[in-house]
């Protein structure tokens, strides 16, 4: 027979037993699976109780399971923890948890709604020079007399949120500015003069203050460790108002995959949904730096590891990548505070030493792929 | 009333003049085809007639200048199927079917009962129902064609543009896809507004041909007048013969003879 063209007075024939043959469920287009959805969930509440139930201070964890399960409404159990260990698992390591399910979220999904907005499997919610300008932000601030442990150490924070994000406004002037119409290509590259810069300038300031370095050097590496509940009340609205928006141009994200001159043909404005994502991502990556300080990789592992387990389609990585992104850096800030005790390894030496093979493994797919 | 009518149309890209001066309309249900040497401007011809890029003078989709338009307005009445189309890794064929259906939800909203039957039917019209599950990647070029047609078959608009839709086929799947965009074409009343390089075949199935050179039409009409020795030496600068059989012309290059 012809190949590809069916003769009209037998294709629909051949069409419905095809449709016989093969699953009708084979026509529906990719979804989020019920199935995908439960093990991520699965995986959240295994990292956080796991997260709960281990420290430098033992506390037997049927003990831990009993006192959480006290605190559920309508429940009452003796949990038979004494003041001491209530207040470790209340005050020390739940709200640790806490903010390492968020930071870890906002950063998975930033990293996913970056390489969708971007088309570059590569890209990172540090790409536009967040990272570098909270570096920066934080560095000014620690020389300007802010110290991590003292009072004032709510600035710091505030400081690199503040750099975090005139990092990322001078990126898009910049690739605005001297990119023109040339696409996401400008703005990667405009990311990478400004994050350059920034370094540049941070460390000629860290050289001019040496007696703060080592200060610097702790807040760069990242850390989740003395995380408190104003630390978690600071970051919520962040992580919540920007992974909702992000999540929201999830399916737009698969129309951007076919490039900005077929998405326009497709009714999209692929400018203004970069703009979008590019906000969004940037607005929740600087508060997640500004609370946690640097934390690489986790944008490129996180929803790289869901695309190899699962699907593609970003109506698929982007849920599954804010949930699998808090439960991973749960469970690596768990192996950065155990697996040298009683000190603990910064969280953002375990997640580069997991990243950057990691990075390799993905630059070697993405290559396989064209 | 045209379904495609463009006037006038000049197209500059930092600042190279790439079209000038260009009319030409296509009915409803007709089939333009668009010809000339590698430069001329064809495939710019498409883009402007879809929006993608910057153009003076006017389009006019189903007699609406296309400025009129928004966005998703100009996507549900034509549609384009660009020469190399881009292949999203790891996207099944579905997905990318889907896709076509862009123009016709919510900016943010997802794809309604109908978008999907739209999309099953285009599947079982291209007899693409087996593939659906596959990836994009894993398809050969005469199924991926078929696939790309799929896609702006979804989008459901009046007129498809096709630009080089047989390039890198063979022979035979060369003339599937044009045998399967004229059946279609009929069955569906398109208006279909394609370029091509293979000239015997663009003077089989368009009813009318533009013939462009250097950014300007050089001959519009149909095959017949336009696919002559004289125009095709003068515009593409070789010599060639036009014969005839029962199925329409063949257009067959001369040697050149070998400078001594």
């Amino acid at each position: 027979m012809h190949r590809g063209v069916t003769d009209p007075s037998t294709r629909t024939d051949i069409a419905t037993s095809a449709v016989d043959l093969f699953d009708v469920d084979d026509l529906a287009p990719s979804a989020l699976r019920r199935s995908w959805l439960v093990a991520a969930v699965l995986l959240v509440i295994g990292a956080s109780l796991l997260g709960l139930m281990i420290g430098p201070v033992t506390i037997a964890p049927h003990r831990v399971l009993l006192e959480l399960l006290d605190h559920l409404p309508g429940v009452h159990v003796q949990s038979g923890l004494d003041p001491l260990e209530a207040n470790i698992v209340w005050q020390v390591r739940a709200p640790r948890v806490v903010l390492g399910l968020l930071v870890g979220a906002m950063l998975a999904i930033a990293g996913g709604s970056y390489q969708g907005a971007f088309r570059n499997s590569l890209a990172d919610p540090y790409l536009l020079g967040a990272a570098a300008g909270g570096g920066l932000g934080a560095t000014i601030a620690i020389i300007g007399g802010v110290q991590a442990t003292s009072n004032n150490s709510a600035l710091l924070p505030v400081a690199a949120f503040v750099g975090a994000l005139l990092a990322v406004a001078l990126t898009y002037g910049v690739g605005a500015a001297y990119g023109g119409d040339r696409g996401p290509a400008s703005l990667i590259l405009a990311g990478v003069a400004v994050a350059s810069f920034l370094t540049a300038v941070q460390t000629y300031l860290q050289q001019r203050n040496a007696d703060t370095i080592r200060e610097v050097y702790s807040w760069i590496l990242g850390q989740l460790g003395g995380a408190t509940w104003h630390d978690v009340i600071i970051l919520l609205p962040y992580v919540t108002i920007t992974s909702a928006v992000l999540l929201a141009t999830r399916r737009t994200l698969d129309v951007l995959s076919v490039g900005d001159t077929e998405a326009t043909t497709l009714g999209l404005n692929p400018r203004r949904v970069r703009i979008i994502v590019v906000i969004a991502a940037s607005l929740g990556t600087a508060a997640a730096v500004a609370v946690s300080g640097l934390i690489g990789f986790v944008g490129i592992i996180v929803p790289h590891t869901v695309r190899l387990l699962t699907n593609h389609s970003y109506r698929v990585v982007l849920p599954l990548a804010l949930l699998g992104g808090g439960a991973f850096l749960v469970l690596t800030d768990l192996l950065a505070r155990t697996l040298m005790q009683p000190s603990e390894i910064p969280i953002g030496v375990v997640t580069a030493f997991l990243g950057a093979p990691f990075f390799l493994v993905v630059l070697r797919l993405s290559r396989a792929d064209r | 009333m045209s379904a495609l009518r463009v006037e006038g149309l000049g197209v500059t890209i930092e600042g190279t003049t790439i079209l000038t001066d260009i009319s030409v309309y296509a009915a409803p249900g007709e089939w333009l085809g668009v010809i000339g040497p590698n430069g001329a401007g064809k495939s710019t011809l498409l883009h402007a007639a879809c929006g993608v890029v910057g153009f003076t003078g006017q389009v006019l989709l189903g007699g609406d200048p296309l400025e009129t338009l928004d966005r998703r307005a100009c996507a549900s009445r034509v549609a384009l199927v660009p020469q190399t189309p881009v292949v999203p890794p790891g996207m099944s064929v579905v997905d990318y079917v889907l896709l076509g259906r862009t123009p016709h939800r919510s900016a943010l909203g997802a794809e309604s009962h109908n978008d999907r039957a739209v999309v099953v039917e285009v599947l079982r019209q291209l007899d693409l129902v087996r593939f659906a599950r596959r990836l994009l990647t894993t398809l050969s070029g005469g199924e991926r064609q078929r696939v790309f047609l799929a896609r702006a078959l979804a989008q459901q608009s009046a007129v498809v543009l096709l630009d080089e839709p047989t390039a890198a086929l063979d022979i035979g799947h060369q003339v599937d896809v044009l045998h399967l965009v004229d059946q279609l074409r009929r069955e569906l009343g398109l208006t279909i507004v394609s370029t091509l390089h293979d000239l015997t075949l663009a003077g089989r199935y368009p009813d009318t041909l533009v013939m462009l050179a250097e950014g300007r039409v050089v001959a519009v009409g149909a095959p017949r007048e336009v696919l002559t020795p004289e125009l095709i030496e003068r515009h593409y600068g070789t010599p060639v013969r036009v014969l005839e059989d029962v199925s329409g012309l063949v257009v067959v290059p001369s040697r050149r003879l070998a400078a001594r």
